[in-house]
């Protein structure tokens, strides 16, 4: 049969899939909702909202699109691809790539070294999976020097090369590397680690493979810190522990770390001494939350990215503040001018 | 709307082809004309009046050169029609670069008009000059049927990114519509081999370049340029070729033959004939209505070097409206006239005359691919020869397996085994490479189109 028919074909199968089945709300294999429904009016047209709505409702609702998904993978496997936008397919699985330092990477260095100045807070930038992957370090890291941050680099670099401080498809640290980065942590603040319990979610296909969908991904294994606290409230939900384990079921697991990102997280502990710590986060800093329960009495936690209140203005209820976020957030997230208001 | 997306392969172009099937062959022309105005005004709704002021001016000025009897007449039509045209061009395309280049020049601080380039100007613009000029040449009769020359301008096949159709090339075809259903699946093939230039081999290589563009002048090298420089010029090609070859593909299902536009450029032994076979309607056009007008090569040597960096200065001005454009056709109307006059006449063994080609190319390809000519100059002058990154190991890994395939693609040993394969194994190569796109558009992967506002 020519290509022509097999078109054809495709087209009338496509349409009777459209009439008759209704709409898929969620891919399970990106973990994504899907476009269901079209921007009409005049002046979505105008404004080409309506063009991209139909091109993303028909990607989207296509027959058999995972199928599409798979097979596309399938051919960028075959063609021997690497990169795919911010991700690179390396010997150690799926990783973004480090290459950017902009003009946001100064603006953001230059509020957070003025915050750390200004309020005597403690910086621990994240390591970046697609630094240590490329074997080099950001320049922006000489700022940090003095702190023995190029330490934790050349600890996690000089060990075992072999070995992945990360997950297979994920920029997040992993369980070998998350304790190196708590105690050193730790040390900064002045203390000495204990270690928290650790739980295991089996089939972590980590968080960037949905962006490349790897054709045959490599399964982690998930293993979470974790540390039995009093209460954590988020918005006017109240939590008994850090983690949602019930995330281990569905397909990111890593969601379930301190229930997600929020702007604005409390946790009230069991430690008795009455310290308090402020930390401005993002998800990098989800595994090490554990390790810091034991020390203080009440951590709060910002997420930047979420969060829209002043800082400053928040400041003198902490005995502690520590700001620890990943070193490619620092890199290209637009919300760090929030330091300084 | 472009040929690549979903919206076109999945409701456009059925449309089209079922209106065209239930319809009689004599309403070709109206279905045709309907449809381009609906995919002209899906992409750029608001310059819909632009095609439509185009499609009357050159109408009007078509028929009004043909029966006015005298002279003066017939040029002062045929000058309404060119300035009418490059008044459009004049004003969407180059108004801002003029006003940024008299405040350069004059430190004066004329506001630069921010005005967004309505799709495809630079194509339609030519085809419909070239209509006018074909009238007063008395080289083809003005078109009366408002629809069918409607449907000529705006024709949605070759709309976007040409090639530039002369109303000479279709003219026959336009008056005698034939049944389409026997011309459906070898256009159809065509098309798929297009649209898997572009989407396989041209959005791969995007890609492949994408990293490297994001990267700073303090952390790229030369050897990051020269890898970018390599994956840009089969990027350009596999892009604007697979184009081309879609709209041929289109135009053949409804019962067009649009010219050649590309006839495998990078085996080129010199770089006239590198440009004799890359975007060949566009070099035609120039041809006939600049180069010859002017006195062509049968003139003196001094007027012959002048005509000829005339044609390469526009040239490269046509690709954009910025100094570095022109630095590119100037730099290739150089080499162009040291060719003509002296390399000619040097004996050189055609793997050396081949490389030296490509080397030119891709140093014109450089310069093309740049921001500016002065981040060009900054990153020849200043930039180290590794980055600090250390990524050049990495970049080009990334894309090697490409490039192997780009340059094997890029050749005439594919096509001309694939021709010689039994007809079913190629119903199935086609039908793959089609699914293997369609793969790729539903996973909406990097998609650019580089001559999309050329």
């Amino acid at each position: 049969m020519s290509a022509f028919k097999w078109y054809g074909l495709g087209i009338v199968l496509l349409c009777i899939h459209l009439l008759a089945q209704p709409f898929t709300v969620y891919s399970s294999l990106e973990r994504r909702l899907l476009t269901t429904k079209l921007e009409l009016t005049f002046q979505d047209m105008l404004d080409q909202r309506f063009q991209d709505s139909l091109e993303n409702l028909l990607n989207d609702q296509m027959l058999g699109r995972e199928w599409w998904m798979k097979a596309n993978t399938l051919k960028d496997t075959l063609l021997g691809r690497q990169i795919f936008d911010k991700v690179i397919v390396s010997e150690f699985g799926l990783h973004e790539l480090w290459l950017e330092d902009s003009d946001q990477l100064i603006r953001n260095l230059a509020f957070i070294k003025a915050f750390e100045t200004k309020f005597n807070g403690v910086v621990a930038l994240v390591p970046h999976s697609g630094s240590l992957l490329n074997n080099s370090w950001h320049e922006s890291s000489v700022l940090f020097s003095e702190d023995g941050y190029p330490a934790l680099r050349e600890w996690l670099l000089l060990n075992d090369k072999k070995e992945s401080y990360f997950y297979q498809g994920d920029h997040h640290l992993n369980h070998f590397a998350t304790p190196v980065m708590a105690s050193y942590v730790l040390d900064r603040l002045g203390f000495e680690l204990v270690s928290p319990s650790l739980k295991y979610c089996s089939e972590f296909s980590g968080t960037l493979s949905p962006y490349y969908l790897t054709f045959n991904p490599s399964l982690d294994s998930l293993w979470i810190y974790d540390s039995p606290i009093k209460e954590m409230k988020i918005g006017n939900k109240s939590y008994t522990g850090l983690h949602d384990l019930s995330a281990c079921e569905g397909n990111n697991a890593y969601q379930g770390l301190l229930h997600g990102n929020h702007g604005w997280t409390q946790i009230t502990t069991h430690n008795e001494l009455g310290q308090s710590l402020l930390v401005i986060k993002d998800s990098h800093a989800h595994q090490l939350i554990p390790f810091l329960t034991p020390h203080y009495t009440n951590i709060d936690v910002v997420d930047l990215r979420h969060y829209n209140g002043s800082i400053e203005a928040i400041m003198d209820n902490y005995d502690d503040v520590l700001v620890l976020v990943g070193e490619g957030s620092v890199r290209d997230d637009r919300n760090f001018f929030k330091l300084s208001r | 709307m472009i040929f690549a997306s979903s919206t076109f392969l999945v409701v456009f172009l059925p449309s089209a082809i079922l209106a065209l099937l239930i319809f009689p062959p004599r309403f070709r022309s109206l279905i045709l004309l309907v449809f381009s105005l609906v995919f002209y005004a899906y992409g750029e709704i608001r310059y819909g009046l632009i095609m439509v002021f185009s499609i009357f001016l050159d109408y009007t000025c078509g028929i009004m050169i043909e029966s006015s009897k005298s002279e003066l007449k017939r040029k002062a039509w045929l000058a309404c029609s060119i300035m009418g045209n490059l008044g459009l061009l004049g004003w969407f395309k180059y108004s801002g670069y003029l006003a940024g280049m008299i405040n350069d020049l004059l430190q004066t601080s004329f506001p630069i008009p921010q005005i967004i380039l309505p799709l495809g100007i630079s194509f339609f613009t030519f085809q419909t000059m070239s209509y006018s000029i074909d009238v007063y040449r008395k080289d083809v009769k003005a078109e009366r049927n408002l629809i069918d020359f409607a449907a000529y301008v705006s024709m949605f096949p070759q709309l976007i990114a040409g090639p530039i159709v002369r109303y000479s090339d279709i003219s026959v075809e336009l008056k005698n519509p034939q049944d389409l259903r026997p011309r459906l699946e070898k256009g159809f093939n065509i098309f798929i081999l297009g649209l898997g230039s572009k989407v396989l081999l041209a959005n791969a290589l995007a890609a492949a370049i994408a990293p490297i563009e994001a990267l700073s002048l303090i952390n790229t090298s030369r050897i990051l340029w020269i890898i970018q420089t390599l994956y840009f010029g089969f990027q350009l090609y596999f892009d604007f070729a697979g184009y081309s070859l879609m709209a041929i593909g289109l135009g053949y299902m409804f019962g067009f033959s649009f010219p050649q536009n590309f006839n495998h450029p990078y085996i080129s032994t010199s770089v006239s004939e590198f440009f004799r076979r890359w975007h060949m309607t566009l070099g035609d056009w120039f041809r006939s209505y600049l180069y010859i007008p002017l006195g062509g090569s049968r003139v003196s040597l001094k007027r012959l070097v002048a005509n000829l960096l005339v044609v390469w200065f526009i040239t490269g001005l046509w690709h954009g409206a910025d100094h570095q454009f022109v630095v590119w056709g100037l730099w290739l109307g150089l080499w162009v006239i040291l060719e003509k006059l002296w390399l000619h006449k040097i004996n050189l063994p055609t793997w050396f005359r081949h490389s030296f080609t490509l080397l030119i190319i891709f140093i014109s390809w450089s310069i093309f691919n740049a921001p500016s000519l002065s981040d060009w100059s900054q990153r020849f002058i200043q930039a180290s020869w590794l980055s600090p990154l250390q990524v050049e190991g990495l970049l080009l890994r990334g894309g090697l397996g490409l490039l192997v395939l780009s340059i094997v693609f890029s050749g005439p040993w594919i096509s001309t085994f694939f021709k010689g394969l039994p007809l079913r194994l190629q119903s199935i190569v086609y039908t793959l490479i089609f699914g293997l796109s369609v793969a790729s558009l539903i996973h909406g992967s990097l998609n650019p189109f580089l001559y999309f506002r050329f």
